[in-house]
């Protein structure tokens, strides 16, 4: 790691205070982001602010509402019990990340800033469009077994890293913020940035604005839902596809579904017209075999994920299977 | 006998959970410089200039060392073909161009990052079966791109495919393994008082680091000592010189300890791998299930450095058979160099490969012939006095019939009838059998001894207790433990009243090196010898001391056309069933169960065997499943555990170790190697319970979901050449 | 050096307590006081180093791991606060206040903590380094009451590699553990 300044806020608008007088610094709470970025030299901030003082941790249940602190730990959230019963998939989606170890450090505003497990991204003598544009794209007629099936462009086809994002994005989340500019909300569907020409932008988060918390409207298709995570092996690894999927079924018969995918593009992959699909529709095999190849219907390989495309669909099968049978 | 057989805990244990042991990076003081070497980070290129005198003049830079600062810049196991730094040329992006030596670690890492070296790229070569096409580019400029090509001629293969009732074919590919052992390569160096060049290291062999490394400094090897720290795991992966090399010329050079660590990275980029291999079999046999004709061709990627490389294709060329006697053998080994990590030895070394395509072949025989592969296993395995596709008989104590039989035995208990769980579930359950065979030390004529040093101390009525001098590493297989039990055991004493000197070049003799499973038989027998010899000499009145070398039968060179000759004194057998479960929507496959059994000729230490049997399977799983090496155009893609998955407690099957024992004539207490086995016949095993469950082969390692999705998608690439027979 | 770091605080204290002014320190050494095994240590680190290297290196605890040095086989965990982390992701000087608590600092003189001494007795490992990661992540699980099946404790290990894969014994180690923990 290179050398840098460091310092303890005590409470979020000196945080921002901080952070926003110097274009290169950072906020750090877990620190297993930017640390291991750091550590490959892939970012290096002159300022790391320590927030872990700024605010609580709470996880706090008012009427329909579950407010999480953006201090919380990955383990806190998917220990709840409020969580793990209103929102279960995104508790799955927390307990199928990392290991125990990182969960216990990793907050839940830094698991949202997660940045791509793309290896040319991660390297820092590869062409690589995110981390200088203009560079080129490794990946894109390179190694790119991983990479994104949906949402790419020319410049970059990364995908997003965080399982949590893909449960939040099904859920329509909000990420609340503290900035400069005064305090904001912001749906997760607004939140993530597609790659375009401009890849090195990611969130719709301005420097020094800070997530203070994540939000979740409750309703009956987030209490029955899931979050189904394909991978190389059986745990501490990311999705090579995922799927969170919530439904309301009532006699039979959905009323509402929330979709998402993940490890499929370079934001959580939501696919509103497999949703719309399955409204009215009984809660069957059929039923869910078709809103999968509507959800996959425009994906396209670049060769080494050709094999993501039926494989996302088949989670996709899986995951409604699940929380069908489950109604 | 009272020490042998027994699991007696591991005499290091108290350490180990106390985080008291020390492995290299604990022996780091104040005070000592910091070497890091600068990677070309490029496949294939001529070096034209190295500038370090923006390094120099960086704060805490003490000196930038390159290939003029090594008298002998060359070394290697068996061929010394790589630099210890570049000179002119780079062959993998791996290669070592400089070594920057600074106060700290991180003005060495910043002084690494300045040291300006230009470039001319040159022609990648990255396909070993490009490398036998006449027009690439050579990687070493004076060789032919072919590092050996070993045939095996027995019988006539064309006559037999010509007779046979089913004849079949299959290609196969198999993967890098990187070992990860978990302690990352590291080291310091130092001159002592008298003189000597000490480095304290991990590696797999005192004697023969020490000559290296003695040679690449023009010194007599009694001036350098090589001393072991606790070694964090080696697998093969410490057994070619990686760092120690690096850190001993800086201490050599400037006249001062140096202390060196690679990273994660580092580690994955700097060091060999197991060999890929890609296989092409065609296999005939009679309707009654004898296997008429095994032919093979076998293309291994050897990477930039011979390494073992040699070896290792020599031993997959005579495994290409399996454990099975067959009339009519043509198999052609061949490595090639390419612009790719080197390869060399790893746990199995080249016998996993080599079966995976065998045991595969022999279970699609069974099928094409419509007979049962237990009963076509079963007619073909060798048996005593059984003749090797080399030409002559397997050495006395062949097990092969004996696990396997055992082994069918125990699976009928352990592994449920599979549930295929009809259309209904995408989970299926398949369960495969595989067999395989593995030599136990050194092969080919290469000189196999173990020597080791026994001194009582006496009364004119008893011996109160002894020193073992044998030069081995413990690299956590326990074997300095089973040295001690075979010693106590000889002399009647109490296990305390042994005391094992094992790690120090200068204090113990050459036992050779912790691989080949050959430590419990070879340094086993030494130390009993060396122990029955003083023990003697003591009732006789003499010097209750011995040194005794131990040499086993002698093995030859195999003739490069026909193969003949005789390859390994001693082979280890082992067959396994393993039960998976396939998510035919997903590819991914869980081992569910594995029996695997052994023939160990006796085991010292029976706790220490299991655990060599379960910890060698969790290896194979990652072979098998999970670790995927990705080196695209020479570039390694998967330099973190993050991208190079090893297996978790979560990936790992209920394990079912069965002991087998049926005495060797030349290992002590009738003791044999073991170590490797359970990783030969594992990815066939798991080939054939994949096919079980789905109806698919996979037949490229690793068994990504990608492609267990296509091969189920896909029939099988396996084809019939004739009909299968209509009777 | 990097030019992009202006030439602010070279060097500073970051006390316990909370200071009236957030202090930007840096990127020089700065004075540290940490809290390992119930000792307070006085130490001076850059703002870079790792809580992982701060032991190993600076306070010579050199049984806590580094395998990785990336958060991704855990040979680094440490108990900050009872709750089981990497160290190696982690800086030094963010833990001015906690509890930390190394292999070291588990056994009470020559006295084996209880799941040290059950690794001990179903020999729980081979090379050994992994080992006190292994320990100090069952020793959080029982701790944490997550010992509540095989499955549960395979899942709580998964964060710790072992290369030479004892998984089987430290499994059993665990199990046995946590009883003589309880």
């Amino acid at each position: 790691m290179k050398p840098f300044r460091y310092a303890r806020a005590r409470d979020p608008q000196e945080a921002v205070q901080m952070v926003a007088v110097d274009a290169a610094a950072s906020f750090v709470a877990g620190g297993t982001t930017v640390l291991d970025l750091m550590k490959d030299d892939v970012e290096r901030p002159s300022l790391l602010v320590d927030i872990n003082g700024v605010a609580g941790r709470a996880i706090v249940r008012a009427g329909d509402e579950i407010a999480i602190a953006a201090l919380a730990r990955m383990s806190d959230v998917a220990d709840d019990p409020e969580i793990a019963k209103h929102a279960p998939m995104v508790a799955n989606a927390l307990l199928q990340s990392a290991s125990p170890q990182l969960r216990n450090m990793a907050s839940i505003g830094g698991n949202l800033m997660q940045r791509t497990r793309c290896s040319y991204f991660r390297d820092i003598v590869a062409p690589c469009n995110k981390r200088r544009r203009g560079d080129g794209c490794s990946a894109i007629g390179g190694e790119n077994r991983r990479h994104a099936i949906f949402g790419g462009s020319e410049s970059c086809i990364c995908v997003h890293a965080s399982d949590l994002a893909v449960a939040l994005a099904a859920a329509d989340a909000t990420i609340h913020t503290n900035g400069p500019g005064g305090t904001r909300a912001i749906q997760v569907s607004d939140f993530y940035l597609l790659p375009r020409d401009t890849p090195n932008v990611e969130t719709a988060l301005h420097h020094a604005e800070l997530i203070s918390s994540v939000t979740l409207s409750l309703d009956p298709a987030l209490a029955n839902s899931t979050y189904v995570k394909v991978r190389d092996r059986a745990q501490y690894e990311f999705a090579l596809v995922s799927v969170a999927a919530g439904m309301e079924i009532v006699g039979g018969t959905i009323r509402a579904a929330r979709i998402a995918l993940g490890g499929v593009a370079p934001i959580p992959w939501r696919v509103p017209e497999a949703e719309a699909a399955l409204v009215g529709r009984p809660a069957t095999a059929a039923s869910y075999r078709e809103a999968a190849e509507i959800a996959l219907a425009g994906a396209r390989g670049c060769g080494g994920n050709d094999f993501k495309v039926a494989l996302a669909a088949n989670a996709v099968v899986r995951a409604l299977e699940q929380i069908g049978s489950a109604a | 006998m009272t020490k042998i057989g027994t699991s007696i805990p591991r005499p290091d244990a108290h350490d180990k959970v106390t985080g008291a042991a020390l492995y290299p990076a604990d022996l780091i003081r104040e005070g000592m410089l910091h070497a890091k070497a600068v990677f070309a980070h490029r496949p294939s290129a001529r070096i034209l200039r190295i500038d370090a005198s923006t390094a120099l003049a960086m704060p805490g830079v003490r000196a930038v060392l390159t290939a003029a600062d090594v008298p002998y810049n060359r070394f290697g196991l068996i061929e010394t073909d790589q630099p210890l730094l570049c000179e002119d040329r780079v062959r993998f992006s791996g290669d070592r161009v400089a070594l920057v030596v600074a106060q700290t670690p991180e003005a060495a890492a910043a002084g690494a990052s300045a040291v300006k070296v230009e470039y001319e790229d040159l022609p990648v070569l990255t396909d070993p079966r490009d490398a036998l096409e006449p027009d690439v580019p050579r990687v070493h400029e004076d060789r032919s791109n072919v590092l050996l090509h070993q045939k095996i001629r027995k019988g006539d293969v064309d006559a037999a495919f010509a007779s046979a009732d089913v004849v079949i074919e299959g290609e196969f590919s198999t993967g890098w393994q990187e070992h990860a052992y978990l302690q990352p390569d590291a080291g310091i160096a130092y001159w002592d008082e008298q003189e000597r060049l000490v480095l304290e290291t991990a590696g797999q062999w005192l004697h023969e680091d020490r000559r290296q490394i003695a040679a690449m400094f023009e010194m007599p090897e009694e001036r350098v000592v090589i001393r072991y720290a606790k070694i964090g795991g080696a697998f093969g992966g410490r057994e070619d010189l990686s760092l120690p090399p690096l850190v001993a010329l800086a201490a050599w050079k400037l006249k001062v300890p140096v202390a060196m660590q690679w990273s994660r990275e580092e580690s994955i980029v700097g060091h060999h791998k197991r060999h890929p291999f890609f296989i092409t079999s065609k296999w005939a046999a009679k309707r009654d299930g004898t296997i008429l004709a095994a032919q093979t061709r076998l293309v291994a990627d050897g990477g930039a450095y011979a390494s073992t490389s040699a070896e290792v294709l020599k031993c997959a060329t005579i495994f290409a058979t399996g454990p099975y006697e067959i009339a009519n053998v043509a198999t052609d080994g061949i490595v090639c160099y390419t612009n790719n990590v080197p390869s060399g030895a790893f746990r199995g070394f080249g016998a996993p490969q080599a079966h995976f395509a065998a045991e595969s072949m022999v279970t699609r025989l069974a099928h094409a012939l419509g007979l049962d592969p237990v009963d076509v296993r079963r007619k073909n395995l060798y048996r005593e006095g059984s003749i090797e596709s080399t030409g002559l008989p397997l050495p006395a104590g062949v097990g092969a019939r004996e696990v396997f039989e055992r082994c069918l035995e125990e699976a009928r208990e352990v592994l449920p009838v599979p549930l295929h769980n009809g259309a209904v579930s995408p989970l299926r359950r398949g369960i495969g059998i595989a067999c395989g065979i593995k030599n136990v030390g050194y092969s080919f004529g290469f000189p196999e001894q173990a020597t080791a040093t026994v001194e009582l101390e006496v009364t004119p009525v008893s011996i109160r207790s002894a020193n073992v001098r044998i030069g081995t590493a413990d690299v956590g297989q326990g074997a300095h433990l089973v040295l001690r039990q075979i010693a106590a055991e000889a002399l009647d004493l109490d296990l305390e009243r042994v005391r094992m000197i094992t790690d120090d070049s200068s204090e113990a003799p050459n036992a050779g090196s912790a691989s080949a499973s050959r430590m419990t038989l070879m340094g086993g027998r030494a130390v009993k010898d060396a122990c029955d010899q003083a023990r003697r000499q003591w009732l006789a009145g003499e010097e209750p001391s011995a040194t005794v070398q131990y040499r086993p039968p002698r093995t030859t060179p195999l003739d490069l056309e026909t193969g003949e000759g005789t390859p390994n004194y001693c082979y280890g057998y082992v067959a396994q069933a393993a039960e998976v479960e396939v998510d035919v929507r997903t590819g991914l496959v869980r081992v569910v169960r594995v029996v695997s059994v052994h023939d160990v000729g006796r085991a010292i230490n029976r706790r220490q065997v299991e655990g060599q049997i379960e910890g060698c399977l969790a290896q194979a799983i990652g072979f098998a499943l999970t670790e995927n090496f990705i080196c695209r155009d020479g570039k390694v893609l998967t330099p973190y555990l993050s991208t190079y998955l090893l297996p978790t407690a979560l990936d790992m099957p209920e394990i079912h170790p069965v002991i087998v024992e049926g005495a060797d004539p030349n290992g002590p207490y009738g003791a044999r190697g073991m170590a490797e086995m359970a990783l030969v016949p594992f990815a066939g095993a798991v080939a054939a319970a994949v096919h079980d469950a789905t109806g698919a082969w996979v037949s490229d390692l690793p068994m990504t979901p990608e492609r267990v999705l296509h091969a189920i998608k896909e029939s099988t690439k396996n084809r019939l050449v004739t009909p299968a027979m209509s009777s | 050096m990097d030019s992009a770091i202006p030439e602010l605080a070279t060097a500073g204290t970051l006390p316990s307590a909370a200071p009236a002014a957030a202090s930007i320190l840096g990127p020089g050494e700065v004075q540290i006081e940490l809290e390992v095994n119930g000792e307070r240590h006085e130490l001076s680190v850059e703002p870079r180093v790792t809580l992982l290297d701060a032991l190993r290196e600076r306070l010579k605890l050199t049984g806590t791991k580094k395998g990785c040095d990336q958060g991704t086989c855990g040979a680094c965990t440490v108990l900050v606060n009872d709750r089981a982390i990497d160290s190696c992701l982690t800086l030094a000087v963010m833990h001015v206040g906690d509890r930390i608590t190394t292999i070291e600092g588990l056994a009470s003189g020559e006295q084996l903590h209880p799941m040290q001494a059950a690794f001990v007795e179903h020999d729980g490992f081979q090379c050994g380094y992994c080992t006190p990661g292994q320990v100090l992540s069952a020793v959080a699980l029982v701790r944490e009451g997550r010992m509540t099946g095989d499955d549960a404790i395979r899942e709580q290990m998964s964060g710790n590699i072992c290369r030479c894969g004892a998984y089987e014994n430290i499994l059993a180690a665990v199990r046995d553990g946590a009883r003589r923990m309880a």
